[in-house]
């Protein structure tokens, strides 16, 4: 029971940043490799306004509140100047956010490790095992936010145009859809999204700079569930998390990252758009 | 009107394709400035201090590094997030062939250099049938695979934290000190670039470009788009590798550490700004990027900056940043352009534009 | 191309030409002592207090007219963590500041090839935090330590705990997958089983942590008492997720320089405040001793809050007492081979801040160390002795083949 819950909270967590990633890969045909780091700024975001006395109901608006200002300030400045070029500009743009993010973190919180304290204090039996308040708010606070995004893309309608562009930027522009806000609407969503994913990595792990590796096993996991799809982030996240979770009880952690990376190269080799992914159309000249 | 006809005869073609043809365009001034770079080259160990000379070391290596990278990433147009796993790959067979069997130099570079070619074929693979996107992540994937087994190949096999390397010996001489390693890195760098300058003019270097401009054509023109992609790959990471070889003798020292995203990034790093695809911007690169730490350091001792230890790599990490971003949106032609447009501003004053016929031979 | 490429080479060399010009090293009128630590890497706030306590004692020697009439200058490198970059650090404060001496240094794995370079050069090394087999008899030249060997940890865990769980039973060592790692629990393992315990081990990579997983395999051991070899950080998060795996028995950590507001926290976080054990070379700032007064007095002085002084802070002063006593035996000027003429045979009394001086003699450069475990008192929230200092020889006591 209580590797369940360990499972799913992993898996909670990297299911949200890779949410977060499939949402800008849809939209604006972006890889985004600094989704770990804008995480992690956030975690300690949380970390230092929970350090300051606030409590954690103004704690995570504000967490929230920073992503959305970056999402919004990395779409403006960078992501909006590159719209439409080839694929390698946006890689390279956002290996160039992720490393001046990695410098900011150095430097406005001395790259310390911290932790988060648990916004609710008593631990609760669950299924005949003691199940403390953090796990509770992980497990909650990831697959709820998995649902509300689900949600949101199926049933409101900024999540239909939102599909609409991903499906064809042309046409969708020709029939009226103001695609540039649509882009600017994922970019801000996928890194509150990507907030939460730090907050509640925060309060079960150690915040650090290390730490922005779970945004490399969130790209796994969308790259293994298919770039474009939410069903396969989500199944990719569970995948991963099971593998890591697997390989670190039997053998050693040291493995869990090889045994990751082995399982993506082998789906790419045999389904380049990963498990859900749309099989992309033939080129021509 | 005679005369004219004769210079015609003289020109070597439009687009001279082997270095000889380069040697013939050359004119007085262009052996003047050749021989004035040479003696400055040669110069150098005597110009500066020891730790200027060090990072002039460290910058040769990474012009070889980032020549390999830029042909990868800026003519095949494929992104590689796995340079420090090919440096890495590199540094660790060599620091394993000396350390298992105590083979000396030269085979453990040759061995090195194999290795890399190796790995590029494994990673190659799976890129065939994959878009420029996928093979960044590909690439990703082999820097967190690689890096990792050689973390278990430390603590399991050398059961150390780093394999220590005795520095190459060639007779009775020893190659530790900066000079002698200055010279022979600027050596090896010289033939590197020479190398790849024809390389991008070869047959091979131009089908890399034409397949990264549009497969579908590119297979229509009669291109093996797999040998194209296999070849580039195995090619550069033999460079790269080969590089990283010489790093980990340098140091004297292989880690896994080392081998971090970090690094892979800072290559990216000097590739962008320098210029993608251009070897020129190679070089600008590596020299401005390996500087950069230390001309920063310089400059807030100048400036009566204190800020602490921590602070200043936070500080390097934002300015990679920032340089990338910056190159990328404003200047993705990178030092290399922002030169040639001053050198053009220059040599044409007053007028803007060169001639017609220039034109043709650029 | 060609042309372009040499000309714009040139222009670079003339360019760092004339930057070589602002470099050029000031006069030598005071002691340069190189110090590289982690003062960014993932174990920064480990590392800077150490720091923090060598410049603290540094400063007060300074005020006091310095060192045989001439003032100390610390030149602080950041190494990040990465054995690389410590060592191109080292090279460049050797030949590029002339310091005389490297200091402090971080995780173990940058130790070797420091030791290598200082050994080239002629210039002492003395690392204060990590040690490995490098220090121990026989020891390599210009190789000193005034920190936590891990094999000798590990021995004298076996010891300690003896003491305080008087009972045989089952044990778990937890540490990470490198090399130090395997020989504190190889060496933990012969200590325990000389003292009739049955032992476990557990590993795991430091580069990415999962807690989850392995505190709960941690807890599946079904240990009786679980003794980790691990840096700071790493030892709370291990402690939280292996409460939260079902484990409430002892745990005893080998304090390598971690600070006790960080165990208090992890033991927070925990929520278990019972069977918390640390070992630790050095005295914890909870404990109430002249040298700590004098301590804490002393960062009063110079502008820094005295509660947040720690044992990291500890340590710092012992290495910065250590380089005072050789710097004065040495004289001046004092070159990097004096210096180690000086380190090679000298013993410095630290008073209450460890059991006894820190010796190194012939190729012993790690000297005799003395241990003592510390309980937390979940009442006054402080770490509180349950032993007195053991000793532990540096010479290890069971052969283990590597």
């Amino acid at each position: 029971m209580l590797q369940v819950i360990t499972v799913l909270e992993i898996a909670g967590v990297y299911a949200l940043l890779a949410l977060g990633l499939v949402m800008i890969y849809r939209t604006s045909r972006v890889l985004n490799l600094a989704q770990g780091e804008l995480a992690i700024i956030c975690a300690y975001v949380a970390a230092v306004t929970t350090g300051a006395g606030l409590p954690w109901f103004l704690a995570i608006p504000v967490t929230l509140a920073t992503g959305a200002i970056a999402g919004a300030v990395i779409y403006v400045s960078t992501m909006r100047p590159i719209l439409g070029e080839s694929p390698v500009v946006g890689i390279m743009t956002t290996v160039g956010v992720a490393i001046l993010i990695r410098g900011v973190m150095v430097i406005a919180f001395g790259g310390d490790t911290t932790m988060l304290d648990s916004p609710f204090g008593e631990a609760v039996v669950l299924a005949g095992v003691e199940v403390g308040p953090e796990h509770l708010v992980v497990l909650g606070g990831s697959w709820g936010c998995v649902l509300l995004i689900i949600l949101f893309n199926f049933y409101s309608s900024t999540g239909l145009l939102m599909r609409a562009v991903s499906d064809d930027v042309t046409l969708s522009a020709q029939r009226g859809i103001d695609v540039d806000r649509i882009v600017g609407i994922a970019w801000v969503l996928a890194l509150v999204v990507g907030a939460v994913a730090g907050y509640l990595h925060g309060q079960r792990a150690l915040i650090s700079t290390a730490a922005t590796l779970i945004g490399v096993n969130a790209l796994i996991a969308a790259f293994i569930g298919g770039m474009d799809s939410f069903r396969g982030a989500i199944v990719g996240a569970l995948t991963v998390a099971v593998v890591e979770f697997v390989t670190i009880q039997l053998v050693e952690s040291h493995w869990a990252e090889i045994a990751l990376v082995v399982l993506m190269l082998v789906v790419l080799t045999f389904r380049p758009w990963g498990l859900f992914g749309t099989v992309e159309e033939l080129e021509r000249v | 009107m005679n005369a004219g006809r004769a210079n015609a005869a003289r020109r070597p073609p439009t687009l001279p394709t082997r270095i000889t043809h380069r040697i013939e365009l050359f004119r007085g001034r262009e052996w003047v400035w050749l021989g004035a770079g040479a003696v400055a080259a040669l110069a150098w160990p005597m110009l500066v201090t020891q730790h200027w000379l060090h990072i002039t070391n460290l910058s040769l290596i990474a012009v070889m590094g980032a020549v390999g990278l830029n042909l990868l990433t800026g003519n095949a147009r494929l992104v590689s997030l796995g340079q420090a796993a090919f440096l890495a790959i590199g540094g660790f067979s060599a620091g394993a062939m000396s350390h298992h069997f105590g083979t000396p130099f030269w085979l453990n570079l040759i061995v090195a250099t194999l290795m890399g070619g190796l790995f590029g074929l494994i990673v190659a693979i799976p890129s065939l049938r994959l878009k420029a996107l996928y093979v960044a992540i590909t690439t990703l994937a082999l820097h967190f695979g690689v890096t990792a087994a050689f973390a278990v190949y430390l603590a399991r096999v050398i059961r150390s934290e780093g394999i220590l390397i005795d520095p190459p010996q060639f007779g009775f001489f020893e190659l530790y000190d900066a000079a002698p390693w200055y010279y022979f890195l600027l050596l090896i760098a010289t033939l590197v670039v020479i190398g790849a300058l024809n390389l991008q003019r070869s047959h091979l270097g131009r089908r890399w470009v034409a397949v990264a401009d549009h497969e579908v054509a590119s297979s229509a023109l009669g291109i093996s788009i797999h040998r194209a992609k296999l070849s580039v790959f195995v090619i550069t990471s033999m460079l790269v590798s080969f590089a990283g070889c010489l790093g980990a003798y340098y140091e004297g020292v292989v880690t896994e550490g080392f081998y971090d995203l970090h690094l892979a990034i800072a290559y990216l790093a000097m590739i962008i700004v320098g210029g993608l695809g251009s070897v020129l911007g190679s070089i600008l690169g590596a020299f401005l990027i390996t500087l950069m730490p230390y001309g920063l350091d310089l400059l807030l001792k100048f400036g009566g900056v204190k800020i602490s230890a921590g602070s200043i790599s936070g500080l390097h990490s934002v300015l990679y940043g920032v340089l990338i971003v910056g190159f990328m949106l404003f200047e993705p032609l990178g030092l290399a352009e922002i030169w040639r447009r001053v050198r053009d501003y220059f040599m044409l004053w007053p007028f803007k534009y060169r001639p017609l016929d220039q034109l043709r031979q650029r | 191309m060609k042309r372009k490429s040499i000309s714009a080479v040139a222009a670079i060399l003339c360019a760092t030409g004339l930057a070589t010009g602002f470099a050029a090293p000031a006069a030598a009128d005071s002691y340069k002592l190189g110090y590289i630590t982690d003062l960014s890497g993932p174990f920064v706030d480990t590392f800077k207090p150490v720091l923090q306590g060598f410049e603290l004692y540094m400063k007060r020697v300074n005020a006091a007219g310095g060192i045989n009439g001439r003032k100390v200058e610390i030149v602080a490198r950041d190494d990040q963590l990465n054995a690389q970059r410590a060592a191109a650090h080292a090279r460049e404060l050797i030949s590029g500041e002339g310091v005389n001496s490297l200091w402090a240094m971080s995780m173990s794995s940058t130790l070797p090839g420091i030791y290598k370079l200082a050994k080239r050069h002629k210039v002492p090394a003395i690392s204060s935090v990590s040690a490995i087999g490098m220090t121990l008899p026989p020891a390599h030249d210009y190789a000193y330590s005034t920190g936590n060997p891990f094999n000798v940890a590990g021995e004298v865990a076996g010891k300690l705990a003896e003491q305080l769980f008087p009972g045989k039973g089952r044990m778990t060592c937890v540490t990470i997958e490198s090399a130090g790692g395997f020989a504190a629990c190889a060496h933990t393992e012969a200590s325990f089983k000389d003292r009739g315990f049955t032992v476990e081990k557990v590993f795991f990579s430091p580069r990415k942590v999962e807690f989850g997983p392995l505190g709960q395999k941690i807890a599946g051991t079904e240990p009786q008492l679980v003794v980790t070899h691990l840096p700071p950080r790493l030892t709370e998060g291990v402690m939280i997720h292996t409460r939260a795996g079902g484990y409430k028995g002892p745990m005893m950590f080998n304090n390598v320089s971690i600070n006790e507001a960080g165990l208090i926290q992890g033991v927070e976080k925990a929520g278990v405040s019972e069977g918390v054990y640390t070992f630790s070379r050095y005295t914890l700032a909870h404990e109430e001793t002249p040298e700590l007064a004098e301590i804490k007095a002393t960062a009063k002085k110079f502008g820094m809050d005295p509660d947040k002084i720690a044992v990291n802070h500890v340590i710092g002063w012992v290495s910065a007492r250590l380089a005072e006593a050789a710097l004065k035996k040495c004289g001046w000027p004092c070159s990097g081979d004096a210096l180690n003429n000086a380190l090679d045979d000298i013993s410095v009394d630290m008073g209450q801040l460890t059991g006894g001086p820190i010796t190194f003699k012939g190729n012993d450069h790690q000297g005799m160390s003395w241990w003592k475990v510390y309980k937390f008192d979940g009442a006054s929230k402080k770490f509180k002795p349950v032993t007195d200092w053991v000793a532990a020889p540096s010479t290890l006591q069971y052969k283990i083949k590597n």
